[in-house]
C-alpha cells in the first residue's frame, strides 16, 4: 500500500500544482459571483439581485455615508434573479457573509416584485427546496474563503482549466466584478443597440414573468426575516431601483400595490423605503433592467444621502 | 451524489482510507462500512427511498431463506410468487403506472368513452430498476437452486446497495458478488492502478464526450424543425456518442472505484460500437441486462429451442420488454421492436453466433468485411437511437423525416470543431484498447513511465480543461 501511495502522490504533484496555481488565477473577470464568495465576513451589507449588483456601488456609496460622518466600509453581496431571492438559500448565505460582531453597519435591501416571487405552478414549499437543490448560494458552506476552492471546483460555470485561458465567449468585454462586490458592465450603449436590448428585455419578462409568476409568502417572510437579522448589526434600508419606464409598467401591471406592500412591510419593520422613480430622461439603462454604471453611480449617492438622513435619525 | 463531483470525489477518498487502513483487519467491519457508506451515498439524492431500499432488499433476504427452507415446492413457490409480485409491483407503481393509467385512457377514449385516470406524482427513486433485479434474479436463483441464500444480513444488504452499482449498475448476481463480499480483500498495488485508469478513462467519456455532446444534442431534438437533415444526423450521430460516453462512462467509473475497493463488478460494456452484427452489439452492450433477460426471461420461455415461431416470439419478447425496462414511453418499445427486426434475418439464418471474438484480432485495422459490418450495424443502432431519445412516437418520425431530406447533403449546422477531436481520440483508444476490459486498461502498458504519465495528464487535462455541464447521468431514469 505505501508503495501505490508514494507512486500516486508522486503522479499527483504535477496535477496538484497546476490546480493550485489555477486556483490563484481567479479573479473578478472569471464570472460574476466568485469574488464575492472570497472576501472576509463583512459589517455593511447591501443585498438584492442583479440590479443591485449592478446598480448600487459600493465606493460611491462608502465616500457619501464617509462624508456624513460613518466610518465603515459597504460590500455588494447582490447576486442575480433566481440566485438570490429572497429566501431560505439567500437569508442563511446572508448570515454566513455577516460579521456577527457588526453593530454599526449600514445594509441595503434591494427590492424588486420579482425577487418576492416565485413561478405560479410551484407551491412554496417545492419552490424553496428547488431553490436549495440548485441554487449555488443555497449550496456554498464557506462564502469567506480564498480561494474559494469550494466554488471553483463545484459551482464555476465553466471548466475548471478556463481560469487558465478562457473559451470563446467565456468572457464578455467590459464586464469585471469588483472586490467590493460590485458588477461592472459596460456595454455598447449607442440608442439602437439599447433599444434592442431593453425591447429583447421587455419580452423577457412579458413572456416569462409576467403571467407565470406570483407572490411569494414565504419569501416575504424571508425578505421580513433578512431585515430583522441585519438590524440587529446596525441601519437597514429598504430600496426600490429605477428600470426602464417598459419594465417598470410590466412591474405595475403584475403587482400594482408592489409599493403600498413594501411600505407596510417597512413600517412593520421600523426602517425605511426608498422608492427611486423610473425616468428615462434622468437614468439610463443597459438593457432596461439594470443601470448604467454612470446612473447606478448617481442612484448609489441618492441612497447614500438617505443613509446620512437615516444615521443622523 | 454523482460520480464526476466534488462531493463523490471527497466521500470516496474516506471510505477508501478507512476501508484500506483501519477496518482492514476485519471483513466484518469493512463490510458493514461500505453498507453504512452505500446507504448514505443513496440518501443523498433522497433519504425518503432510501426504506423502500430496505424493504426490498429485506423482502428478498428472507424470501431467499425461506424458499431454500421450506420443503414443498408449493411452499418454495408462494415465497417467490410474494418476492417477485412486490418487487414487480413497486415497479410498476412507481415507474409504470402512470403510463398504463395514460395508455388505458387513450384506449377507451377510441371508443367514445372518457376516462379520468388517476396520476401519480411521485418521482421515480433513483435506481430500482437495478436494485429490482438484484433482488429478482437472488430470490429465482435460489428458487432453482443455483445458489444457496446468504444468511448474513449485512452481505445481503450490500450485494444489493453497494454504492457503486446501486444507481445504474452493472446489474450483479449473488454467485458473482456475494462469494468476493465474504472473502477478505487484500490491497493489490496492480488492481489499484488498474482501477485508478478505468476510473479516469469512464471520466473522459462522461465529462467531455457525453456532456459535450448533450447540449448539442438537446438542442437539435428540441427544435428539430429548425435544422437541416445533416444537423439532424449529426445530432443522432452525436446522441450515438452521448448515450454510450455517459452509460459507459458511469460503469468504468463504477468498476474502478469497485476494483480499488478489491472487487470486481462484471463487465457492462466491451466496445459495442465495433460490433459486425446486431448480435455481436447486443452482446457487448449493457451486458448485464442483456444476459440477466437472457437467463431469467428468454431461456424460460424456451430459448432457441423450440421451433423457429418460438425462438422469433421469445426474440420479440426479449427485445420489447428490455425496451420497456428503459422507460415507460412507447418510445422504448419501438426501439426494442426496432432491434428485435434487425436480429429476425440472423436469427432466422443462423448467424446470430458467427462473430464471438474481437474484431481484428491480432491486427491493427480491420478488413474491409469487418469494417462494412461495423459501419452497418453502427448505422442501424444510430437510427434506432432516434426512437429512444424522442419524446413520443411522432416526434421520432418527423426526426427521421427530417433527415431523409435533400439538405441531408449539406454542412451541420451546430458543428462544433473541438468536440470532433476530441471524439476522434476517444475512438482511437477505445479501438487500440478493444482487446482490455476498458479502452485505456492496455494503452501504454509497457511505455516508459514519462510518456504512460503523460498520457494520462494529457486525459486530465483535457477533462479539466473541456468537461460539459454536469448532465444527470441518462440511465438513472431507468
Amino acid at each position: 500500500m505505501r508503495a501505490f501511495l508514494k507512486t500516486f502522490a508522486l503522479f499527483m504533484v504535477l496535477p496538484l500544482a497546476v490546480f493550485i496555481y489555477t486556483l490563484y488565477q481567479a479573479d473578478g473577470r472569471s464570472d460574476p459571483y466568485y469574488l464575492r464568495f472570497t472576501t472576509p465576513r463583512q459589517s455593511s451589507l447591501i443585498v438584492g439581485d442583479s440590479r443591485s449588483a449592478q446598480g448600487i456601488h459600493p465606493q460611491v456609496l462608502d465616500s457619501v455615508l464617509h462624508a456624513g460622518g460613518w466610518q465603515g466600509k459597504s460590500f455588494n453581496y447582490s447576486f442575480a434573479l433566481f440566485k438570490s431571492n429572497f429566501g431560505r438559500a439567500y437569508y442563511e448565505s446572508i448570515q454566513k457573509k455577516l460579521d456577527p460582531g457588526s453593530r454599526n453597519g449600514v445594509f441595503v435591501v434591494s427590492v424588486d416584485p420579482w425577487n418576492i416571487s416565485r413561478n405560479k405552478k410551484l407551491t412554496d414549499e417545492v419552490d424553496a427546496e428547488r431553490e436549495q437543490e440548485r441554487s449555488f448560494v443555497a449550496k456554498m458552506h464557506f462564502v469567506n474563503l480564498y480561494p474559494n476552492v469550494e466554488y471553483l471546483v463545484r459551482d464555476y460555470p465553466y471548466p475548471f482549466l478556463t481560469l487558465l485561458s478562457p473559451a470563446r465567449g467565456q468572457r464578455i468585454e467590459g464586464t469585471r466584478l469588483h472586490e467590493d462586490g460590485w458588477l461592472e458592465v459596460n456595454v455598447d450603449l449607442t440608442a439602437e443597440k439599447v433599444a434592442k436590448r431593453v425591447e429583447g428585455k421587455t419580452r423577457f419578462y412579458l413572456d416569462n414573468h409576467l403571467t407565470k409568476d406570483t407572490l411569494s409568502v414565504q419569501r416575504v417572510a424571508y425578505l421580513r426575516k433578512t431585515i430583522e437579522m441585519l438590524k440587529q448589526h446596525g441601519t437597514v434600508l429598504l430600496v426600490r431601483l429605477p428600470a426602464h419606464s417598459a419594465i417598470h409598467a410590466i412591474e405595475k401591471r403584475y403587482m400594482p400595490d408592489f409599493n403600498g406592500l413594501m411600505e407596510r412591510l417597512a413600517e412593520r419593520e421600523g426602517v425605511s423605503y426608498l422608492v427611486i422613480p423610473p425616468d428615462d430622461a434622468k437614468w439610463s439603462f443597459t438593457d432596461g433592467n439594470h443601470m448604467t454604471p454612470a446612473t447606478g453611480a448617481k442612484v448609489s449617492r441618492i441612497i447614500g444621502e438617505e443613509l446620512v438622513r437615516e444615521l443622523r435619525k | 451524489m454523482l460520480f464526476n463531483t466534488l462531493h463523490f470525489g471527497l466521500f470516496f477518498l474516506l471510505i477508501f482510507f478507512l476501508y484500506w487502513t483501519v477496518t482492514r483487519r476485519s471483513l466484518r467491519l469493512q463490510n458493514v462500512m461500505l453498507l453504512a457508506a452505500s446507504y448514505y451515498f443513496y440518501a443523498c439524492w433522497d433519504w425518503r427511498f432510501l426504506f423502500l431500499l430496505i424493504f426490498s432488499t429485506a423482502l428478498d433476504y428472507f424470501s431467499g431463506l425461506q424458499i431454500h427452507h421450506t420443503s414443498t415446492r408449493k411452499g418454495k413457490r408462494f415465497w417467490l410468487t410474494l418476492s417477485i409480485a412486490i418487487n414487480l409491483g413497486f415497479l410498476g407503481i412507481f415507474k409504470y403506472y402512470n403510463f398504463f393509467a395514460e395508455s388505458f385512457a387513450r384506449f377507451v377514449g377510441h371508443f367514445g368513452l372518457d376516462a379520468h385516470p388517476v396520476f401519480l406524482s411521485v418521482v421515480l427513486p433513483v435506481g430500482i430498476s437495478f436494485y429490482t433485479f438484484h433482488g429478482l434474479s437472488y430470490v429465482i436463483d435460489i428458487y432453482y437452486d443455483r445458489i444457496e441464500p446468504t444468511r448474513d444480513p449485512v452481505d445481503y444488504a450490500l450485494f444489493v446497495g453497494f454504492f457503486p452499482l446501486l444507481v445504474a449498475g452493472p446489474i450483479e448476481r449473488a454467485s458473482h458478488l456475494i462469494p468476493q463480499l465474504q472473502r477478505p480483500r487484500q490491497f493489490n498495488r496492480a488492481q489499484m492502478v488498474d482501477g485508478l485508469k478505468q476510473v479516469l478513462w469512464g471520466l473522459f467519456k462522461k465529462a467531455v464526450i457525453a456532456d459535450n455532446a448533450a447540449p448539442i444534442v438537446n438542442a437539435i431534438f428540441a427544435g428539430q424543425e429548425h435544422f437541416s437533415g445533416s444537423t439532424l444526423l449529426y445530432g443522432v450521430l452525436l446522441f450515438s456518442l452521448q448515450i454510450y460516453g455517459d452509460f459507459s462512462g458511469y460503469s468504468d467509473m463504477a468498476l474502478g472505484v469497485a476494483r480499488m475497493l478489491g472487487i470486481e463488478l462484471l463487465q457492462n460494456f466491451n466496445f459495442p460500437y465495433f460490433s459486425r452484427d446486431i448480435a455481436e452489439f447486443w452482446r457487448r452492450w449493457h451486458i448485464s441486462l442483456s444476459t440477466w433477460f437472457r437467463d431469467y426471461l428468454y431461456i424460460p420461455l424456451g430459448g432457441s429451442r423450440g421451433g423457429t415461431w418460438m425462438k422469433v416470439r421469445n426474440t420479440f419478447i426479449i427485445f420489447l420488454v428490455s425496451g420497456f425496462w428503459h422507460g415507460a414511453n412507447w418510445t422504448f418499445i419501438a426501439w426494442g421492436g426496432l432491434h428485435a427486426l434487425f436480429f429476425l434475418p440472423l436469427l432466422l439464418s443462423g448467424s446470430n453466433r458467427s462473430h464471438m471474438g474481437t474484431v481484428a484480432q491480432d491486427r491493427l485495422l480491420p478488413t474491409l468485411r469487418e469494417f462494412a459490418g461495423m459501419a452497418v450495424t453502427f448505422t442501424l443502432v444510430t437510427l434506432a437511437w432516434v426512437f429512444f431519445r424522442a419524446k413520443d412516437l411522432t416526434h421520432a418520425f418527423s426526426y427521421l423525416r427530417g433527415m431523409a431530406s435533400p439538405s441531408l447533403v449539406s454542412f451541420p449546422s451546430q458543428y462544433l470543431p473541438w468536440l470532433t477531436w476530441a471524439v476522434v481520440f476517444f475512438v482511437v483508444v477505445e479501438w487500440l484498447g478493444r482487446h482490455g476490459q476498458y479502452g485505456l486498461q492496455t494503452i501504454g502498458a509497457k511505455w516508459p513511465r514519462v510518456l504512460r504519465w503523460g498520457l494520462y495528464y494529457f486525459i486530465l487535462f483535457v477533462i479539466f480543461r473541456y468537461f460539459g455541464e454536469g448532465e444527470q447521468f441518462i440511465y438513472f431514469q431507468f
